[in-house]
């Protein structure tokens, strides 16, 4: 680079520009193996699964079309509903703790212990919390036999693992950790001088969460609804291992195109499925990250 | 005339630190007092009671005659400009300006020409429409101050509100809040550590340690005339000359430095500090009768004045304050020093 | 104020409660050859043994998952840090203003879910090149693609806590060529870094179902779920050893960063 640099400097003018698009480019080359990698293993299957699903037409709605009607279109409300239903209990609960850590944070120890393990928990999902709460809830789990000496039948009262209700409660438990290391910060960002000159201004409990806390922790909050939504949206081996495969959300039922389960001529069906997975995710994400932004922008 | 402010014997106690001590002062409209201190001193504790933030365990706080001891601070009617700006991050500079209008229910047109005429009197003038961290820290301060301003207190309250700011923006706006101060006319109590502030804008500097007052006076008597030696060596620079009392009165210095003389130290035998400002220490020649031996060891210019760094024998180091176009000697050079030792401060 | 204290409490306990019962009863179920029938508050402490770990570990089947999802962990680590490492530090070093095009590059994987992925897989290398994914090796690429963004934060905020610069300036003066520096220079400073990305992508991959179960590989997971129904206790006493080794592994990067007044999340919060 140096020698571009004194080249340049001893060379005609005009010799300038094209010396400085090849530094751009030069520039940019060792990055290339990364973004190759990235392009053929990440971008390579996503470009196929629109390719197909946007691909040829047979029978008679297209793919992608045909993939949000009939049963699948109560696939994906039955998803969207449980990752909305997970994503707001989520949210409530997962504040809710963050402010009952930040409330009692004179103590070092709460708080590292639970944001330690809301950080583990948080990652947690797939088999072994399944089994976890199939230890726990499912026919013969421990807590089912502690609530029914107290009184409480969950079997009785229909109460199953592998039903929504029961995936609800599998799936908080991540959803609420999440949640609360995203509120953590954002809690922590509430600068108690900023109550003080509100209450300084006149303003008095209720006037200082409305136009000042409130105002500051919606995008956060906001922003945990997307995450946690796109996250139990896309949660397929919890969901998997809970209902031993044969549960109506979207990420299951992709499965079944993918082992060949299909009728003849409708594969594609089985992109489309994951296309839309992908716009939903995209569309959740991108609000996330704006939102995040936002917020980030106050708490320097 | 009555008080504006008033504390009255106000304590407070934070477990088993006293942070206000039978704490007493009073604040006249119009006036502008510093309270000056080091940190823990009890300063801002002062102000935070007078805000409402902290509770005093006993004494009042009066305000134009009324006792707000126990009223909340969302009542008080008081500005305060926070040390570390504290202006609302959602929101843009009129915004924040008129917020405690809005919770006052000012109507909307009451509101903009309000803001607008704070936003002019701090000189932000077409800033109106931008946010906080698109502002620096002299702009952001400014924000401060009118918003505190706008809802027309009674009394002013500044926690330090220079001491986040670059050493050029702090000298600016120290003098753009002395001057919106002039202006308005409103009693102001401002907090500091820094006595350069504190002597160039107030009316009044209240000197405080360790939770009580050393002294409450004009910048200049506290300054020419300070009332104990704390309040000597915190308020400009002090040389210190220890000593033993002699038979006659006058102070044999340490080390065997010489006397000092001009004044009666009382009892003989007596160990005890003089403090005098570089300012009432004078070089002359060392062949002057009645002045110290001493050794030129440093010569540092300072612009308009120039300290000349002496060192008697045994050791001590003493400044003087020249007018820089009055220095003649040089390093090593032997002089001799005459001390002005009637304006000095006797400690122990 | 009181009031909002003793509710905080509450809120915290149930929680703790409720984060902690689940894996109580995963571990009473794994580790205690008590029939739920059988069991009450006489029959509670009796009979606890190890036994189906054991029993589990045992197995020819399940050694074999183990051992290749362990060679996909330290593959997948591997292949991050080769991948993330020398990008990363060229964007620090000579080229920042790239850095905001691949911090977005390290989030694409978020947008699209492993289901979604393994769809795209099997239909784009089924047809160009079948070899590639009949292998299980296949799987480390996508291992680490799911990784990127909790490993990408890390070893980007490892080298902005350090003047890279700086220090490479000072090391080519000194007459280092560029390998050396990054090996003698570079690395070493940025160890908490490389660490917490190797841990996050072993996390990542000996939890990773989705993909491995859609390819047909048999990993560890793929075995553990597999097994639920012939060796019920072991896969349960394995499920929760697979748990404890993740935790501690999210600790130990925790604790690592914090010492190092590192920003490191491990959630990309």
């Amino acid at each position: 680079m140096s020698i571009t640099n004194t080249q340049s400097s001893r060379g005609p003018s005009l010799r300038r520009a094209p010396r400085l698009f090849t530094h751009s480019i030069r520039g940019w080359l060792p990055i290339a193996p990364f973004i190759g990698f990235v392009a053929v293993f990440l971008l390579m299957p996503a470009v196929v699964v629109f390719q197909r699903a946007l691909g040829r037409v047979d029978g008679p709605k297209a793919p992608m079309v045909e993939a949000i009607t009939g049963q699948y279109r109560k696939s994906f409300i039955f998803s969207m509903q449980l990752s909305a239903i997970t994503a707001i209990l989520g949210v409530i609960i997962g504040t809710m703790v963050a402010g009952s850590i930040v409330r009692l944070g004179h103590r070092r120890g709460i708080r590292n212990a639970f944001t330690g393990y809301s950080a583990v928990a948080a990652n947690l999902g797939g088999i072994p919390l399944a089994f976890a709460f199939l230890a726990a809830l499912g026919m013969q789990g421990l807590i089912t036999k502690l609530l029914k000496t107290t009184g409480v039948d969950l079997i009785g009262m229909g109460f199953k693992v592998s039903d929504f209700w029961g995936i609800v409660v599998v799936y908080l438990y991540f959803q609420i950790p999440l949640m609360t290391l995203i509120m953590l910060p954002a809690l922590d960002g509430l600068k108690p001088t900023w109550r003080e000159a509100a209450a300084n201004l006149g303003a008095g409990d209720r006037q200082y969460w409305r136009f000042v806390a409130l105002p500051l922790l919606l995008p956060s909050l906001i922003a945990g609804f997307l995450l946690l939504f796109a996250n139990a949206f896309s949660a397929y081996a919890t969901a998997y291992a809970l209902s031993s495969g044969s549960s109506k959300l979207v990420p299951v039922q992709i499965r079944f195109f993918l082992q060949g389960n299909t009728i003849t001529g409708k594969e594609n069906l089985g992109y489309a499925l994951a296309a839309w997975m992908i716009i939903i995710m995209t569309v959740s994400m991108t609000g996330f990250i704006m939102l995040r932004r936002r917020a980030e922008r106050w708490r320097r | 005339m009555s008080s504006e402010l008033s504390f009255s014997g106000v304590r407070k106690t934070f477990g088993e630190v006293v942070a206000l001590d039978t704490f007493s002062l009073e604040i006249q409209h119009g006036e502008l007092v510093t309270l000056l201190g080091p940190s823990g001193c009890g300063k801002t504790t002062a102000l935070r009671v007078a805000a409402g933030f902290e509770q005093a365990d006993s004494g009042t706080v009066t305000l134009k005659g009324v006792d707000i001891t126990a009223m909340p601070p969302n009542k008080r009617n008081m500005g305060m400009v926070f040390q570390n700006y504290s202006l609302f991050p959602h929101l843009s500079v009129s915004e924040n300006i008129g917020f405690g209008l809005k919770i006052r229910k000012r109507s909307a047109e009451d509101r903009k020409s309000m803001v607008n005429d704070a936003i002019a009197r701090v000189r932000l003038a077409g800033l109106a429409d931008r946010f906080p961290h698109q502002l620096s820290g002299g702009q952001q301060q400014r924000v401060a101050l009118a918003r505190a301003l706008a809802i027309t207190p009674q009394v002013l309250l500044l926690d330090e509100p220079l001491s986040a700011l670059d050493a050029k923006v702090r000298g600016e706006l120290r003098d753009e809040v002395r001057r919106v101060q002039k202006e308005t006319g409103v009693a102001t109590l401002f907090v500091t550590h820094d006595q350069d502030e504190a002597l160039a804008i107030s009316d009044t500097i209240c000197v405080m340690r360790d939770g009580a007052i050393q002294q409450v006076g004009a910048p200049r008597d506290v300054y020419l005339s300070p009332a104990t030696p704390f309040v000597a060596r915190f308020v400009g620079a002090m040389n210190e000359f220890a000593g033993v009392v002699a038979a006659d009165g006058s102070l044999a210095l340490d080390n065997a430095a010489g006397s000092l003389t001009g004044r009666n130290f009382g009892a003989s035998g007596t160990k005890l500090t003089l403090l005098v400002r570089p300012d009432d220490v004078v070089v002359c020649a060392a062949s002057e009768p009645g002045s110290l031996r001493a050794t030129v060891n440093t010569v540092l210019f300072g612009g308009s004045t120039t300290v000349v760094r002496v060192t008697l024998p045994g050791g001590l180091m003493v400044g003087a304050l020249v007018m820089s176009r009055d220095v003649t000697v040089r390093v090593d050079d032997v002089v001799g020093l005459r001390i002005d030792t009637s304006r000095g401060v006797v400690a122990e | 104020m009181k009031q909002r204290n003793i509710l905080a409490k509450c809120v915290l306990i149930v929680i703790g409660l409720f984060y902690v019962l689940p894996m109580l009863s995963m571990a009473r179920f794994a580790f205690q050859r008590v029939p739920m029938a059988l069991l009450g508050w006489d029959t509670l402490f009796k009979r606890w043994t190890i036994q189906p770990l054991f029993t589990m570990m045992s197995d020819p089947i399940f050694r074999q998952s183990a051992f290749l999802s362990l060679r996909l962990a330290f593959l997948s680590a591997l292949v991050t840090l080769l991948v993330l490492v020398p990008t990363v530090v060229y964007v620090h070093v000579s080229m920042m203003r790239a850095r905001p095009v691949v911090e977005i590059i390290s989030v694409l994987p978020f947008v699209v879910p492993a289901i979604a992925l393994v769809v795209g897989i099997a239909g784009a290398f089924r047809d160009l090149a079948p070899w590639f994914i009949r292998s299980d090796y296949s799987l480390v690429p996508f291992y680490v693609i799911i990784a990127l963004p909790f490993t990408f934060r890390s070893i980007d905020n490892g080298l902005a806590s350090i003047d890279v610069k700086t220090l490479v300036d000072a090391s080519r003066s000194l007459g280092a060529s560029w390998t050396r520096t990054l090996w003698s220079v570079i690395v070493p400073n940025i160890r908490v870094a490389v660490a917490s990305a190797s841990f996050l992508t072993m996390t990542v991959v000996l939890g990773e179902f989705t993909i491995a179960s859609l390819l047909l590989k048999e990993t560890l997971p793929l075995i553990l779920s597999q097994s639920q129904g012939r060796e019920p206790q072991g896969s349960f006493a394995v499920g929760l050893v697979l748990l404890v080794i993740t935790a501690s592994l999210l600790g130990l990067i925790n604790r690592f960063s914090r010492r190092r007044n590192m920003a490191q999340s491990v959630t990309l919060l």
